[in-house]
Protein backbone atom coordinates (compact mmCIF):
# COMPACT_ATOMS: atom_id res chain seq x y z
CA UNK A 1 0.00 0.00 0.00
CA UNK A 2 2.48 2.49 -1.12
CA UNK A 3 3.26 4.49 -4.17
CA UNK A 4 6.25 6.14 -5.71
CA UNK A 5 7.51 9.46 -4.63
CA UNK A 6 6.26 12.50 -6.39
CA UNK A 7 9.41 14.43 -5.72
CA UNK A 8 10.39 17.28 -3.57
CA UNK A 9 8.16 20.09 -2.61
CA UNK A 10 8.60 23.40 -1.03
CA UNK A 11 7.93 22.51 2.50
CA UNK A 12 8.45 25.00 5.12
CA UNK A 13 9.57 28.07 6.81
CA UNK A 14 13.13 27.87 5.65
CA UNK A 15 13.38 26.08 2.37
CA UNK A 16 17.12 26.40 2.06
CA UNK A 17 17.80 24.68 5.34
CA UNK A 18 15.13 22.02 5.28
CA UNK A 19 16.04 18.47 4.56
CA UNK A 20 13.43 16.54 2.68
CA UNK A 21 12.68 12.88 2.87
CA UNK A 22 9.79 10.87 1.54
CA UNK A 23 7.64 8.92 3.92
CA UNK A 24 5.98 5.82 2.57
CA UNK A 25 3.03 5.12 4.76
CA UNK A 26 1.95 1.52 4.98
CA UNK A 27 -1.38 0.39 6.26
CA UNK A 28 -1.44 -1.44 9.55
CA UNK A 29 -3.80 -3.92 11.12
CA UNK A 30 -6.33 -1.45 12.39
CA UNK A 31 -6.28 1.00 9.55
CA UNK A 32 -8.26 -0.85 6.96
CA UNK A 33 -11.45 0.38 8.53
CA UNK A 34 -11.50 4.13 9.08
CA UNK A 35 -13.13 5.34 12.28
CA UNK A 36 -15.85 7.94 11.97
CA UNK A 37 -16.03 10.59 14.64
CA UNK A 38 -18.17 13.66 15.19
CA UNK A 39 -16.71 14.78 18.48
CA UNK A 40 -13.19 15.61 19.55
CA UNK A 41 -11.46 16.50 22.77
CA UNK A 42 -7.91 17.80 23.10
CA UNK A 43 -5.77 17.96 26.19
CA UNK A 44 -2.08 18.48 26.81
CA UNK A 45 -0.22 16.09 29.05
CA UNK A 46 3.47 15.66 29.83
CA UNK A 47 4.93 16.71 26.54
CA UNK A 48 2.29 15.09 24.38
CA UNK A 49 -1.17 16.01 23.21
CA UNK A 50 -4.01 13.58 23.76
CA UNK A 51 -6.76 13.71 21.19
CA UNK A 52 -9.94 11.80 21.93
CA UNK A 53 -12.26 11.04 19.05
CA UNK A 54 -15.81 10.28 20.04
CA UNK A 55 -19.18 9.67 18.54
CA UNK A 56 -22.55 11.08 19.54
CA UNK A 57 -25.66 9.64 18.03
CA UNK A 58 -27.00 12.32 15.68
CA UNK A 59 -30.49 11.58 16.96
CA UNK A 60 -29.36 12.70 20.39
CA UNK A 61 -28.20 15.98 18.92
CA UNK A 62 -31.52 16.45 17.13
CA UNK A 63 -33.41 15.67 20.33
CA UNK A 64 -31.36 18.28 22.17
CA UNK A 65 -32.07 20.76 19.43
CA UNK A 66 -35.81 20.08 19.69
CA UNK A 67 -35.74 20.50 23.46
CA UNK A 68 -33.99 23.80 23.09
CA UNK A 69 -36.40 25.09 20.50
CA UNK A 70 -39.37 24.21 22.66
CA UNK A 71 -37.73 25.93 25.65
CA UNK A 72 -37.57 22.72 27.60
CA UNK A 73 -34.70 21.93 29.87
CA UNK A 74 -31.92 20.02 28.18
CA UNK A 75 -30.02 17.41 30.19
CA UNK A 76 -26.82 18.61 31.76
CA UNK A 77 -24.81 15.66 30.57
CA UNK A 78 -25.11 13.34 27.61
CA UNK A 79 -23.07 10.25 26.92
CA UNK A 80 -20.89 9.62 23.93
CA UNK A 81 -18.71 6.73 22.90
CA UNK A 82 -15.00 7.29 22.67
CA UNK A 83 -13.89 5.82 19.38
CA UNK A 84 -10.19 6.27 19.66
CA UNK A 85 -7.56 8.00 21.79
CA UNK A 86 -4.46 9.23 20.00
CA UNK A 87 -1.35 10.41 21.81
CA UNK A 88 0.39 12.83 19.48
CA UNK A 89 3.77 14.44 19.96
CA UNK A 90 3.50 18.19 20.48
CA UNK A 91 5.06 19.02 17.16
CA UNK A 92 2.96 16.54 15.25
CA UNK A 93 -0.11 18.07 16.91
CA UNK A 94 1.09 21.50 15.85
CA UNK A 95 1.52 20.15 12.36
CA UNK A 96 -2.00 18.77 12.44
CA UNK A 97 -3.37 22.16 13.47
CA UNK A 98 -1.55 23.73 10.52
CA UNK A 99 -2.80 21.08 8.14
CA UNK A 100 -6.40 21.59 9.24
CA UNK A 101 -6.00 25.35 8.99
CA UNK A 102 -4.68 25.04 5.46
CA UNK A 103 -7.44 22.63 4.60
CA UNK A 104 -10.19 25.01 5.62
CA UNK A 105 -8.39 27.90 4.00
CA UNK A 106 -8.01 26.00 0.74
CA UNK A 107 -11.36 24.24 0.64
CA UNK A 108 -13.89 26.01 -1.62
CA UNK B 1 -32.39 31.16 24.12
CA UNK B 2 -31.65 32.64 20.75
CA UNK B 3 -30.12 30.79 17.85
CA UNK B 4 -26.88 32.64 18.36
CA UNK B 5 -26.48 31.20 21.85
CA UNK B 6 -24.81 27.84 21.70
CA UNK B 7 -26.38 25.09 23.72
CA UNK B 8 -23.93 23.98 26.36
CA UNK B 9 -24.04 20.37 27.40
CA UNK B 10 -21.50 18.27 29.22
CA UNK B 11 -20.49 15.22 27.27
CA UNK B 12 -19.34 12.13 29.07
CA UNK B 13 -17.05 10.09 26.86
CA UNK B 14 -17.31 6.40 27.55
CA UNK B 15 -14.34 4.30 26.63
CA UNK B 16 -14.77 1.42 24.27
CA UNK B 17 -12.54 -1.55 23.60
CA UNK B 18 -10.36 0.21 21.07
CA UNK B 19 -10.06 3.48 22.91
CA UNK B 20 -8.79 1.99 26.14
CA UNK B 21 -5.31 1.71 24.65
CA UNK B 22 -3.95 5.06 23.50
CA UNK B 23 -1.92 5.04 20.31
CA UNK B 24 1.22 7.14 19.99
CA UNK B 25 1.85 8.82 16.66
CA UNK B 26 4.54 11.18 15.46
CA UNK B 27 3.16 12.46 12.20
CA UNK B 28 -0.18 13.24 10.66
CA UNK B 29 -1.76 14.05 7.35
CA UNK B 30 -5.15 15.60 6.68
CA UNK B 31 -7.15 15.55 3.50
CA UNK B 32 -10.57 16.65 2.37
CA UNK B 33 -12.75 14.09 0.68
CA UNK B 34 -16.42 14.33 -0.22
CA UNK B 35 -17.42 16.59 2.62
CA UNK B 36 -15.38 14.70 5.17
CA UNK B 37 -11.95 15.28 6.63
CA UNK B 38 -9.72 12.23 6.66
CA UNK B 39 -6.90 12.36 9.18
CA UNK B 40 -4.16 9.76 9.08
CA UNK B 41 -2.05 9.21 12.16
CA UNK B 42 1.22 7.47 11.50
CA UNK B 43 4.40 6.41 13.19
CA UNK B 44 7.91 5.80 11.98
CA UNK B 45 11.08 4.92 13.84
CA UNK B 46 12.93 8.16 14.61
CA UNK B 47 16.26 6.35 14.29
CA UNK B 48 15.67 5.98 10.58
CA UNK B 49 16.11 9.69 10.22
CA UNK B 50 19.63 9.62 11.58
CA UNK B 51 20.83 8.15 8.31
CA UNK B 52 19.77 11.32 6.53
CA UNK B 53 21.05 13.91 8.93
CA UNK B 54 24.57 14.19 7.56
CA UNK B 55 23.74 13.57 3.93
CA UNK B 56 24.08 16.70 1.81
CA UNK B 57 20.95 17.62 -0.04
CA UNK B 58 21.09 18.61 -3.69
CA UNK B 59 18.50 20.86 -5.28
CA UNK B 60 16.01 20.25 -2.48
CA UNK B 61 15.47 16.73 -3.71
CA UNK B 62 14.30 14.20 -1.18
CA UNK B 63 17.14 12.32 0.42
CA UNK B 64 15.36 9.02 0.54
CA UNK B 65 12.29 7.16 1.64
CA UNK B 66 11.31 6.22 5.16
CA UNK B 67 8.82 3.49 5.78
CA UNK B 68 6.12 4.42 8.23
CA UNK B 69 3.05 2.72 9.54
CA UNK B 70 -0.41 4.12 9.38
CA UNK B 71 -1.69 3.75 12.92
CA UNK B 72 -5.23 5.03 12.60
CA UNK B 73 -7.37 6.68 9.99
CA UNK B 74 -10.06 8.94 11.42
CA UNK B 75 -12.88 10.39 9.39
CA UNK B 76 -14.40 13.58 10.79
CA UNK B 77 -17.35 15.58 9.63
CA UNK B 78 -16.58 19.21 8.94
CA UNK B 79 -17.97 20.49 12.21
CA UNK B 80 -15.84 18.11 14.21
CA UNK B 81 -12.76 18.95 12.15
CA UNK B 82 -13.30 22.66 12.74
CA UNK B 83 -13.77 21.93 16.41
CA UNK B 84 -10.52 19.96 16.48
CA UNK B 85 -8.62 22.74 14.73
CA UNK B 86 -9.98 25.27 17.23
CA UNK B 87 -9.08 23.07 20.17
CA UNK B 88 -5.53 22.57 18.93
CA UNK B 89 -5.11 26.26 18.19
CA UNK B 90 -6.40 27.16 21.64
CA UNK B 91 -3.98 24.72 23.19
CA UNK B 92 -0.98 26.14 21.37
CA UNK B 93 -2.07 29.72 21.84
CA UNK B 94 -2.46 29.14 25.56
CA UNK B 95 0.92 27.47 25.81
CA UNK B 96 2.58 30.18 23.77
CA UNK B 97 1.12 32.86 26.00
CA UNK B 98 2.46 31.22 29.12
CA UNK B 99 5.97 30.82 27.74
CA UNK B 100 8.51 33.52 27.16
CA UNK B 101 8.82 34.48 23.53
CA UNK B 102 11.72 32.74 21.86
CA UNK B 103 14.02 34.35 19.40
CA UNK B 104 13.44 33.29 15.84
CA UNK B 105 16.41 31.29 14.73
CA UNK B 106 17.13 29.48 11.54
CA UNK B 107 15.95 25.89 11.71
CA UNK B 108 19.06 24.37 10.28
CA UNK B 109 18.12 20.86 11.18
CA UNK B 110 14.57 20.92 9.96
CA UNK B 111 13.71 17.75 8.18
CA UNK B 112 10.68 17.88 6.02
CA UNK B 113 9.00 15.06 4.18
CA UNK B 114 8.47 15.89 0.58
CA UNK B 115 5.58 13.51 0.32
CA UNK B 116 3.66 11.20 2.54
CA UNK B 117 2.58 8.24 0.54
CA UNK B 118 -0.13 5.75 0.98
CA UNK B 119 -2.87 4.28 -1.03
CA UNK B 120 -5.64 6.02 0.82
CA UNK B 121 -8.91 7.11 -0.66
CA UNK B 122 -8.66 9.84 -3.22
CA UNK B 123 -4.97 10.25 -2.88
CA UNK B 124 -4.88 13.02 -5.43
CA UNK B 125 -6.66 15.30 -3.03
CA UNK B 126 -4.32 14.74 -0.15
CA UNK B 127 -2.88 17.75 1.42
CA UNK B 128 0.70 16.66 1.37
CA UNK B 129 1.18 18.35 -1.92
CA UNK B 130 0.45 21.68 -0.41
CA UNK B 131 3.45 23.91 -0.55
CA UNK B 132 2.89 25.31 2.92
CA UNK B 133 2.55 21.91 4.47
CA UNK B 134 5.77 22.00 6.46
CA UNK B 135 6.77 19.36 8.90
CA UNK B 136 9.37 19.20 11.56
CA UNK B 137 10.04 16.04 13.41
CA UNK B 138 9.67 16.31 17.16
CA UNK B 139 13.14 15.16 17.99
CA UNK B 140 14.76 17.88 15.89
CA UNK B 141 14.45 20.95 17.97
CA UNK B 142 15.00 24.47 16.85
CA UNK B 143 18.45 25.71 17.70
Amino acid sequence: MSSDSTGARNAGVNKANALQVNIRMQSGEHTGQPIFSNLTSVQASQGVVMIDFGFIDPQTIQALSRLTQSNEKAPDTISAKMSCRMVVSVEAASQLAQQLGQLFHKKP
Amino acid sequence: MSLSDPLQVNIKLQQGEQSSKPIYTNFTTAQYDQGMIVIDFGFFDPRLLQAFVNVPQVDNKPLGVIDAHLSRRIVLNQDAAIQLAQQLNQLFTRNRDTKEPQSESVTVDNILPSEVQDGGPDQDKRLSGDTKNGFRFPWFKKK
